[in-house]
């Protein structure tokens, strides 16, 4: 297995080893020999594996694809069976021009967590080259359940970035999928420099939308600090929490539940959280805040209490960062 | 909106439906919701000084949103006899709702579709109207406000660029007289905002004319506006509805 990210060859390190559509095109070798524009791709199946001797079962992983510079290792298996991915990024992040496709499907009873190994690094728009992409597919079949669970997007000064996700739920399926954007690199003092970040997010059960998100962040063109839009906060997250199949009531309930943790959580000018149901089969948490460990704080506090009320057991936070 | 006194009875007809439809005293219930502003307040985010260019920059975003939404809604019908699209009428209701995380703002912008949908039958036996709410009820979809207003507009052929910017207007107006309960904003400043305001309403009117709401490539930004009404809920005292 090759993984100098500058070889665009196809890579299959699954045991089933049909490439099922992802194919090295003839033009990205060019490109990438007079621009260094990247095409990376990954595609990761879940399957619930269960052997009568062995009890209980686990989820696989099976890596259909993968192209560099999107790489995972292995997966690691969580005590309740679930199966622990970091996605890696063997370039450091995400530059200019870059192209990456992530598909993960998680099969019947499987359950996924992935997250990053830090956070995504949107680099500098480097010149004659379009935005960089990233386009995400997920599927989880009934009785499965994926956590997204990634660090912050980081987004550079003079980043052009543009991120399509669609996921699609099936009925009894259950998902936590969180998303933080920072303001840049403020630690040096960079704040909203970034060109252009843009973000859309088609969240379906069974094919009908219950969720969309479509953000086109331009901070020269449309103030970020704006009293409309993030006021006196820097950071932003989205945490979507569904579960297809429970009753509104339920949702409502546990709407006003984690409504009281986000009144705890909350101190004006510092943080605040909000909760609502979304039109069926689940809610979104949202965030803002000036720093970034009040959202690093607060996301997995509402994923416990989530996890607890959907699931009746403990969420368990990757090993990593926690 | 002036009437012209050269317009033919059917014009001025028009006009003056328009007229009522965007007049916020129609009895719909828009002054029972503040659309997370009193959230915003009561966490003194927002204060007089910033209404103005709040008020721009909600128009902006959710401004161009609801006008093209209200275009939508405006192309599911043309006319008093015509047949509603229902696939496009419930979807583009669908889409409207997956677009709005807080249940509040879209709670209350669907209870104001309804109602306005409602008062129209009442008025006049449109089948339209009727069709209209008879199968967003039986889909358990919910009507909003912007896609029931251009619905109307639509059947009572109403042009529809008056129809958008009366649509802006109305939605201005609205929060306009919300933020006067909340804060200490006098009529005639109230007044002078709304006026202020008139060419950020032109813009976002013109800049929803190009989007087509299948393919949704609206950007609405206002997370501090999403999660004040997501937190309205748990403010102690309200003025308006949760």
């Amino acid at each position: 297995m090759s993984l100098n990210p500058a070889v665009s060859e196809l890579i299959v390190v699954s045991n089933n080893t049909q490439p099922l559509g992802f194919v090295s095109l003839p033009e990205d070798r060019l490109t990438q020999s007079v621009q260094p524009r990247l095409h990376g791709r990954l595609w990761l199946n879940f399957d619930y594996v269960s052997d009568i001797t062995q009890a209980p079962g686990h989820t696989r992983l099976n890596v259909r694809a993968q192209q560099p510079p999107l790489q995972v290792i292995r997966a690691f298996q969580a005590p309740d069976g679930a199966a622990l991915v970091h996605l890696h990024n063997l370039s450091g992040g995400v530059l200019g021009g870059d192209r990456l496709e992530l598909k993960v499907e998680v099969g019947p009873q499987a359950q996924v967590q992935l997250t990053s190994t830090g956070a995504t690094r949107l680099y500098r728009q480097r010149a004659g080259l379009p935005a960089a992409e990233q386009s995400t597919e997920i599927q989880v079949a009934e009785g499965g359940l994926l956590e997204y669970l990634p660090d912050p997007l980081i987004p550079f000064a003079g980043s052009c970035y543009q991120q399509t996700t669609h996921i699609e739920l099936s009925p009894g399926a259950g998902l936590f999928w969180w998303e933080t954007i920072a303001p840049g690199r403020e630690a040096r003092g960079e704040l909203f420099e970034y060109d252009r970040l843009q973000i859309q997010l088609d969240l379906t059960v069974a094919g009908k939308t219950i969720a969309l998100e479509r953000l086109r962040l331009e901070p020269q063109l449309r103030p970020m600090r704006s009293v409309a839009r993030l006021g006196p906060y820097r950071y932003t997250t989205s945490f979507y929490i569904c579960r297809p199949g429970l009753e509104a009531a339920a949702w409502l309930k546990l709407e006003t539940d984690l409504l009281e943790l986000a009144r705890e959580l909350s101190k004006a000018g510092e943080v605040i959280w909000g909760v609502s149901a979304l039109p069926a089969h689940g809610l979104i948490v949202r965030g803002l805040s000036q720093t970034h460990p009040n959202i690093a704080a607060g996301l997995p506090a509402f994923w416990q209490q989530a996890k607890q009320a959907l699931y009746g057991r403990a969420a368990a936070p990757p090993r990593k960062i926690y | 909106m002036s009437i012209n006194p050269s317009a033919t009875p059917d014009a001025a007809l028009k006009q003056l439906r328009l007229l009522q439809l965007a007049d916020s005293a129609l009895p719909v219930g828009a002054a029972a919701h503040s659309f997370g502003l009193e959230m915003l307040v009561a966490e003194e985010a927002l204060t007089v000084a910033q209404l103005e260019t709040f008020l721009a920059d909600y128009v902006a975003e959710v401004g161009v949103l609801e006008a093209g939404f209200c275009r939508a809604g405006y192309a599911s019908v043309a006319g008093l006899e015509e047949i509603l699209d229902e696939a496009r009428w419930l979807e583009l209701n669908l889409r409207l709702s997956a677009l709005k995380p807080a249940r509040e703002s879209r709670t209350a912008s669907a209870m104001l579709g309804r109602r306005l949908l409602r008062l129209l039958l009442a008025l006049e036996a449109w089948s339209p109207v009727e069709q209209a709410l008879q199968s967003a009820q039986q889909a358990g979809v919910e009507i909003h406000y912007s896609t029931a207003f251009g619905l109307a507009s639509g059947i009572l052929e109403l042009d529809e660029e008056a129809t958008t910017l009366a649509y802006l207007q109305q939605m201005v107006t609205g929060l306009v007289s919300a933020c006067q309960r909340l804060l200490p904003l006098g009529q005639s400043e109230a007044a002078r905002l709304v006026w202020q305001l008139k060419p950020a309403l032109s813009s976002a009117a013109q800049l929803s004319r190009s989007l087509d709401w299948e393919t949704i490539p609206f950007q609405c930004f206002i997370p501090i506006v999403d999660v004040a009404g997501m937190r309205h809920p748990i403010l102690h005292t309200r003025l308006f509805m949760s």
